[in-house]
């Protein structure tokens, strides 16, 4: 009985600071994420980075997509669905998005004001047409639908392009990193909001969307104190994470991260890039970071890679 | 309290050193002492008065349309709970302890133990009352109040956890029988509760409630203390 007290007493204490969005549904998963095991593009635009994963046909007509769009500052949509052919036109694809993961820029609202990430099944389904305007081993243009059309180029082909130890290199290691923990977060419902009360003293795990697992829990509520863990973390090609991240602050969202991540770039034709990011000079203030990541690359220095906009821009680490 | 004593407290308040009958029924005094003014009795004499404290176990039963999905929920419940109200005309409360059983949404019924663990809600109406008495010892009662629903499920590993905190209008009418049988001087009331609250507002839910309906129907137990 105590514990209903006190889950009660909780919620009353979070309705005084906090809404927590619309209603879920009736014993709703945490985790509703779909794995997709395919090829991984990623086309670019202004800083905006697009990711498209295709899963193979495997001689039947339709697959599985994941389509990751992240934009800067933080904002995260990700569709996930399924891809078919027309029979009379071998150059038009139809992508039919079932499930959205979505984790808006919020940075301008105070925490408890937030929604925060959310996943909303689309039904019907949301369907975008496309025409393959090129297709080679490196290359896929897609036009059309602005759900899914762009200059995509192979992720594992991009991230050959990241070589050395100095500091650009291991600033552009890390935004390629990056990617992965912001499309982690758009995952995790109620990350970034007063939602996140509902991993209060207990922890979740979510599959990565091609690999591994990433965890949550909270501890404290007037003075959480979240840790997330990521364990052979992938959701694309190309980048696995693998270590843990920690925010503690106020309710407010004031505070500091730490923890330390590690991440490994795999690359076409060379060995791993592995290094970790170190994040205990980032400060949180109403939940936004400042201060910088401190990123070093195996057999590399050190070196301070400022949050907000990616320096040097992922045009320029990926050669685009 | 029953009649017998509030005589009794007026005539010790009205009569100075005839404090010894405070404790006793009319009946029991001496002989020989003054009645007490006529008005004054027939004032204090309404046996709406005083306060009614009670124990009430009822099935609780909160239904309600979300905006965003154009849901339906319907939780039915047990409930556990304290009604307090004063006077023939005065405040009411009814704080209820909620503990749900079963969890429906749009036409899929679910066993709330099986998704959800550490569930628990609290159902407060407070307001405004009045009594009228149907017999000697039956009396009505019923008025308009402000009514909170707060519910709160945590998931089992792997689900979401379930809140709400529906506020809204309500209103209440209880049927109470007051017999006279004191066993020990303990006076006693049995009786039946009814309560609604039209829920329009949940600050929780970013007021993604549409509208809800909260009904509470039970038993009621009181004891009134000599």
């Amino acid at each position: 009985m105590r514990r209903p007290a006190l889950g009660t007493a909780l919620l009353l204490g979070v309705s005084l600071l906090a809404c927590l969005g619309p209603y879920p549904n009736v014993g709703e998963q945490l985790d509703g994420v779909d794995l997709v095991n395919g090829t991984s593009y990623i086309a670019l635009d202004a800083g905006a980075a697009r990711i498209l994963i295709l899963a193979a046909f495997d001689g039947g007509s339709r697959a599985p997509f994941t389509r990751i769009d992240e934009q800067q500052p933080r904002a995260v949509q990700t569709l996930q669905g399924s891809y078919f052919g027309d029979a009379t036109n071998t150059l038009s694809v139809t992508f039919s998005s079932t499930t959205l993961f979505s984790l808006p820029n919020e940075a301008s609202e105070p925490v408890s004001d937030r929604t925060g990430a959310k996943r909303t099944e689309l039904s019907p389904p949301m369907e975008s047409e496309a025409l393959i305007e090129t297709r080679t081993e490196e290359v896929l243009d897609l036009s059309g639908s602005r759900d899914v059309a762009g200059h995509y180029l192979t992720l594992l082909g991009r991230t050959a392009v990241i070589t050395g130890t100095d500091a650009t290199a291991t600033a552009c290691a890390f935004h390629l990193a990056n990617l992965a923990v912001e499309s982690s977060e758009a995952r995790i419902p109620g990350f970034n909001s007063a939602g996140m009360t509902q991993y209060l003293n207990r922890v979740e795990f979510f599959q990565g969307i091609l690999s591994g697992t990433v965890s949550v829990g909270l501890v404290g509520l007037f003075s959480p104190v979240v840790t997330t863990s990521y364990s052979d973390y992938a959701d694309f090609e190309g980048v696995l994470l693998d270590g843990v991240q920690v925010s503690s602050t106020n309710a407010s969202g004031d505070g500091a991260l730490s923890g330390v991540l590690g991440f490994r770039i795999q690359r076409k034709g060379l060995p791993d890039l592995e290094g970790q990011v170190d994040y205990r000079a980032v400060s949180l203030t109403g939940g936004n970071e400042s201060g910088d990541y401190l990123v070093r690359l195996d057999g590399g220095t050190e070196f301070a890679v400022p949050t907000g906009r990616r320096v040097p821009p992922l045009e320029q680490c990926l050669g685009l | 309290m029953r009649r017998p004593q509030w005589w009794a407290v007026v005539l010790g308040l009205a009569l100075p050193g005839a404090g010894v009958a405070v404790a006793h029924p009319l009946e029991t005094q001496e002989p020989g002492a003054a009645p007490p003014p006529e008005a004054e009795v027939r004032a204090t004499a309404d046996p709406r008065a005083g306060w009614r404290h009670e124990f009430s176990p009822a099935w609780h039963m909160a239904t309600f349309w979300s905006k965003e999905a154009g849901s339906h929920y319907t939780f039915h419940s047990l409930s556990i709970g304290y009604l307090m109200s004063v006077n023939a005309a005065g405040p009411f409360l009814h704080l209820s302890w909620v503990i749900p059983l079963q969890a429906r949404q749009d036409g899929r019924v679910h066993s709330v133990s099986s998704l959800y663990q550490n569930g628990g809600g609290i159902d407060l109406l407070l307001g405004w009352q009045w009594r009228k008495t149907v017999t000697a010892e039956i009396e009505f009662e019923g008025g308009p109040g402000l009514h909170m629903n707060a519910l709160n499920l945590g998931g089992k590993p792997g689900l979401t956890n379930f809140n709400a905190l529906q506020l809204g209008p309500g209103g209440m009418t209880v049927l109470r029988w007051r017999p006279g049988w004191r066993p020990h001087k303990v006076g006693w009331t049995v009786g039946a509760v009814g309560a609604l609250g039209i829920d329009l507002l949940d600050p929780l839910r970013s007021n993604d409630l549409r509208i809800g309906v909260t009904l509470r129907m039970g038993v009621l137990l009181g004891v009134d203390l000599p």
